[in-house]
């Protein structure tokens, strides 16, 4: 009996090996196909996790909950330390409460002499953090809302103060929201007063930096930083943070949005997000004007 | 009848099975979203390479590729290039164990240190050679270090707490088969 089994071994293991190679194979080429076609994958990635992750949803909450609570307990820990926090913090805002004020009433005034009416095609619709994505190599958090709720890829989402990522893979159910410091997130905003045009770069730190900017001079830490709605990727005009400068001398934005409590996100309707359909195609040269018409819309202007 | 040694290695099999649906779901917890700090270790690489170190048998390569395609999917990983590495390491790994010779800890510790870092590496220089962004040198480092301090750990919790251990001469019945 032991002699068979055993002879079966010297038999089974070239095939075991076979297939085991086969099976890399396959695996590679899953990747291969997520290498080349990416939306299809990307698909079908979210309709897995839209069947996976709100089967947890039961055990999610009350593990989040015990944590947070946790978090909570240890606070009050420092809690004399935090009370004099607090009444220093307290003693700014009394000053600060007294400038909104006065902002206000002449914001209003503004407002009444100018008939302007705002943008009424930006709403929201709101949703729960289910999960992050539990990498240390990717920072992104998924929604409880999804195609059902009229959620489209690439409209943006805030928490109640700033912008915290764009919405990228939507399932039925639920809503993958790469979030700003994310290495694949590039955000074009612009930093005011100045009025500067940048990039906003995600490299995995809780304060990413700027790039491209024209005037290094004009931008100083303190300046907000907001969506510039170039190339319609986001709205205009969405609070991104503030600028500050990082240890390493670059300028970083420190962002609005409280990144440690990501919990309740509006996603907002922005009906001009683009779609992505392919994984992109080559600009050929003939889709592009022809560069004497390139070269004669912009003489005027100089002349 | 379903033959004891069967069930056993089955349950065993589901028991891994539970294990790392369990450290998937922790790991996707929405807490610890803040970036920058030391990032945590891989659990179900240890997990699998010390269970494959113990008892092959209970971790079937089909099982291995399952779990870890499913956590590709989940952690937003490339599908299938992590996977495949796992393959391929934890195909390394089990010629190892099955070797005539028992491999002592501290060189199992080296030997499993040395296949993750390789498997890393590998992982890291693919991403560099098509362009993807990834993390940079120090986290991807601490990332090797970390589950590298992890595993002697792992290897506690699964000799003491699951009971995964070496097969002995009393394990094998009059056949040689192992229970």
């Amino acid at each position: 009996m032991a002699k068979d089994r055993r002879g079966q071994e010297e038999y089974g293991r070239p095939i075991r090996r076979i297939l085991v190679g086969l099976l890399v194979l396959v695996l590679l080429a899953s990747f291969a196909v997520w290498r080349i076609d990416n939306p299809r994958m990307e698909r079908f990635r979210a309709a897995v996790i839209d069947k996976v992750v709100p089967s947890f949803d039961w055990a999610l909450v009350p593990v989040t909950k015990f944590s947070r609570m946790v978090d909570d307990f240890q606070s009050y820990a420092r809690i004399y330390e935090q009370n004099q926090e607090l009444r220093r913090e307290l003693q700014q805002l009394k000053s600060w409460r007294e400038a909104a004020l006065q902002l206000e009433q002449e914001n209003a005034r503004l407002l009444d002499l100018n008939k302007v009416r705002l943008n009424a095609q930006l709403t929201y619709v709101t949703g729960v953090v289910l999960t992050d994505n539990g990498s240390p190599f990717r920072r992104s958090v998924l929604l409880n809302v999804g195609a059902r709720d009229g959620i489209q890829d690439g409209w943006a989402t805030m928490d109640g103060l700033g912008l915290v990522g764009r919405i990228s893979g939507v399932g039925d159910k639920t809503a993958r929201v790469i979030l700003l410091n994310d290495t694949n997130s590039r955000v074009p905003v612009t930093i005011q007063p100045s009025g500067q045009k940048a990039l906003l770069v995600g490299d995995n730190s809780l304060a990413p930096p700027v790039e491209i900017i024209e005037n290094k001079e004009d931008v100083r830490p303190g300046d907000r930083v907001v969506t510039s709605g170039d190339g319609k990727v986001f709205p205009a005009d969405l609070l991104v943070g503030q600028i500050v400068l990082g240890p390493d001398g670059r300028l970083r934005v420190k962002l609005a949005a409280d990144y440690g409590r990501l919990e309740f996100l509006r996603v907002l309707r922005n009906p001009e997000a683009p779609g992505i359909a392919s994984s992109g195609d080559l600009i050929s040269a003939d889709t592009l004007p022809p560069i004497e018409e390139l070269i004669t819309d912009a003489e005027p202007g100089d002349g | 009848m379903v033959d004891p040694a069967t069930s056993r290695r089955l349950s065993y099999r589901a028991m891994f099975f539970a294990l790392c649906a369990m450290l998937i779901f922790l790991k996707l917890l929405p807490i610890g979203a803040v970036p920058g700090g030391i990032p945590a270790p891989d659990l179900m690489f240890c997990f699998m390479a010390a269970w494959m170190m113990r008892r092959p048998n209970y971790v079937p390569v089909l099982l291995v590729a399952f779990i870890f395609v499913l956590s590709d999917i989940v952690f937003l990983r490339p599908i299938g290039l992590w996977s495949a590495l796992i393959v391929l390491g934890s195909e390394f790994l089990r010629s190892r164990s099955t070797g005539p010779s028992e491999i002592p800890v501290p060189a199992e510790i080296a030997l499993v240190s040395f296949v993750f870092a390789a498997m890393f590496a590998i992982y890291s220089v693919v991403f560099v050679l098509l362009g993807t962004p990834h993390a940079e040198l120090k986290t991807a480092a601490l990332h090797v270090l970390t589950t590298v301090i992890a595993y002697p750990f792992v290897i506690g919790v699964t000799h003491f707490i699951l009971r995964v251990r070496r097969a002995k001469p009393s394990d094998l019945d009059a056949g040689g088969n192992l229970i």
